[in-house]
Parts: structure tokens; C-alpha cells; sequence
């Protein structure tokens, strides 16, 4: 499969998915769905030494943290063309980092979204 | 200031008009990224410690994609940012630039190559824009293009010939020729009423 097709399944699991109740359980989920898709559907070995050329699609790793200035509830982690926003209370926010779109959203399992 | 600082200075000297951001990281051991803009050309770039840089230039990134190019130093970085900013030009994945580079030293278009394979020329621009592939297949891309496939293990004391890839090679050329053996033998094997007619004289 394409990446295009992979992204459209991931984030159609990823909308699926049982709320998360806090930040630990979000991006937890995020990587599970993320790495099973690619698993499934890509054919490419997970390889961290290789991920600069192997073409599979890795998630957030806690390498990519970041603070969210005026929003201490909420971290963000960067990665190439993307931030992925994630609140204390298990909410989830991708966006494109140049101009800050959002395309991926998933409320928390207070029902409410990554700043509210 | 530290190397990604003392990049993003070279790159404001160098580009006085452009727009240049430090995201920087959290974590002593976190990744920093730049982002470049100017004019209708991007960059980001991924510094990551101890290891290098990772460039990407009028590249839009699915997520979850790591950069296109990496490089070891800064002076290596620039230099190519400089190449890739000035001519407008994209960073190559390192696979899609490498089965493209072989098919164009053989002088062969994407659409002689697919008449070859028997594919449709879209399945080879797309073969060529993957970052991986099947062994198999890439030996039929290259067997088309007249080379044989060795893969060696290259040591400091010496090489390793690695003949499982080689036999993965043979085993997907016999395994495609039995196919259409076997497709052959199925079709001469089917019985139409009109050529049993035909084959018994009756009318």
C-alpha cells in the first residue's frame, strides 16, 4: 500500500479507537495503531537505525517534545511536517506545522478536545 | 551557540529576505528543527545529536516521514541546502534517486522500460517513488536493464558474496517463466465445444 492509503487507515483507526483518559494512554495509542498499520500494510521491518531511509512512517517518540507556551496541559511533539498535540486528558490534535492546520482531531475521554 | 543556532545564522546570512525558526527541543537529548521559508521555497531540517541532520527541501511529508536526505556535519548540510534553495530543486529519497540514476545510465525511458516489463509506465514511476522494494522486484527492474544482481557484505578484511539474494533473483525469473509455462499448458488444455468440433472432424 501507498503511504497516502497507510495515513487513511491509521487515521481511521486512530478515530475508532476508544477515547484515551490521559496523555500516557494518547500517545500510547498512537503508536500501537501507527505501528500496526505499518506492519500490516507497508512490508517494511520497524527499524529506528533505518528510519531516516527505510520509507515506513514512525510515531511521535519522546525525543520530540515540546512545551506549549500558555498551555501547560498540553505537549506537542515535532516531527517532519507535523506536530502532534497531546492534552492531559487524553486528547488528540495532528497539525501541519508551517501553518498550524489542523487535520487529525480526537477528543479525550472527558470529551473534550486538546485545549479545552 | 550550538550547531543548529550557528546553521540557522548561516542560513539568515546567506538569505537575508528568507524566514527562518528554531523549533527547539525539550529534552537535553531531544531533536531541534528549523523550518525555512522563501519565496515558494521549504526546508526543515531535523538536528539530531550525536548522529547528524536530516534534510528535507520542497518535499511535503506525510506524517509520521523522516527526512529525505541526512548529513553528517554542517558545512555538508549548508552546502546542500544552498544547492537545493538556489535551483528551487527537491531533496531525493535516497532509494527513488538511486533506481532512477541506474535506469537513466542505461539511457532508457520510464515508458521503454515499462514496454519491457510488460507494466504500464505509471507502475514504474511509481516503483521509482517508493523507498523500498521486494528483492524480486528489483531484480526485474534491473534484469530489464540487462545487469545481474550481486549483493556483497562489504567488511573491513574482505567481502561476503551473499548468494540467498541471488537465488531469491534466479527463483523470481524460474518462478515467473513456470507461471506462464503452466498458463500455457491451461489454455492448451481447455476444450471449447467449437475446437473439439474442430479437433474431431465433426461438423
Amino acid at each position: 500500500m501507498t503511504k497516502r492509503e497507510r495515513l487513511v487507515e491509521f487515521y481511521k483507526r486512530l478515530s475508532l479507537a476508544p477515547t484515551a483518559k490521559d496523555h500516557d494512554e494518547a500517545f500510547t495509542l498512537i503508536e500501537t495503531i501507527l505501528n500496526a498499520v505499518e506492519d500490516e500494510l507497508s512490508g517494511i521491518p520497524y527499524d529506528l537505525a533505518a528510519s531516516q531511509t527505510d520509507g515506513r512512517l514512525y510515531p511521535p517518540s519522546p525525543m520530540f517534545v515540546r512545551k506549549v507556551p500558555g498551555h501547560p496541559t498540553v505537549l506537542r511533539y515535532r516531527q517532519r511536517g507535523h506536530s502532534t498535540l497531546i492534552g492531559q486528558n487524553g486528547a488528540i490534535e495532528i497539525r501541519i506545522a508551517e501553518t498550524n492546520e489542523m487535520i487529525f482531531s480526537k477528543h479525550g475521554a472527558d470529551e473534550k478536545g486538546v485545549f479545552s | 551557540m550550538n550547531t543548529m543556532e550557528q546553521l540557522a545564522h548561516e542560513l539568515r546570512r546567506a538569505y537575508p529576505g528568507a524566514r527562518v525558526g528554531l523549533d527547539e527541543r525539550l529534552r537535553a537529548d531531544g531533536h531541534w528543527w528549523l523550518d525555512f521559508s522563501l519565496g515558494s521555497n521549504r526546508a526543515e531540517i531535523e538536528w539530531i545529536p550525536k548522529q547528524g541532520f536530516g534534510v528535507s527541501v520542497n518535499s511535503p511529508a506525510y506524517f509520521g516521514e523522516r527526512s529525505d536526505e541526512f548529513y553528517l556535519t554542517v558545512e555538508r548540510t549548508l552546502e546542500r541546502l544552498k544547492t537545493l534553495i538556489d535551483s528551487g530543486k527537491r531533496t531525493e529519497r535516497e532509494f527513488e534517486n538511486f533506481v532512477r540514476a541506474i535506469r537513466e545510465s542505461r539511457k532508457l525511458t520510464q515508458t521503454e522500460l515499462a514496454r519491457r516489463l510488460k507494466i504500464k509506465q505509471a507502475s514504474i514511476s511509481k516503483m521509482e517513488h517508493r523507498s523500498d522494494m521486494h528483492i524480486s522486484t528489483l531484480c526485474a527492474y534491473l534484469g530489464k536493464l540487462g545487469a545481474d544482481v550481486e549483493i556483497r557484505a562489504v567488511f573491513p578484511d574482505g567481502d561476503v558474496k551473499i548468494i540467498e539474494f541471488e537465488a531469491r533473483c534466479s527463483a523470481a525469473k524460474t518462478k515467473k517463466k513456470k507461471v506462464q509455462l503452466r498458463k500455457r499448458a491451461k489454455s492448451n488444455s481447455v476444450r471449447t465445444p467449437e475446437r473439439q468440433k474442430h479437433e474431431t472432424g465433426s461438423s
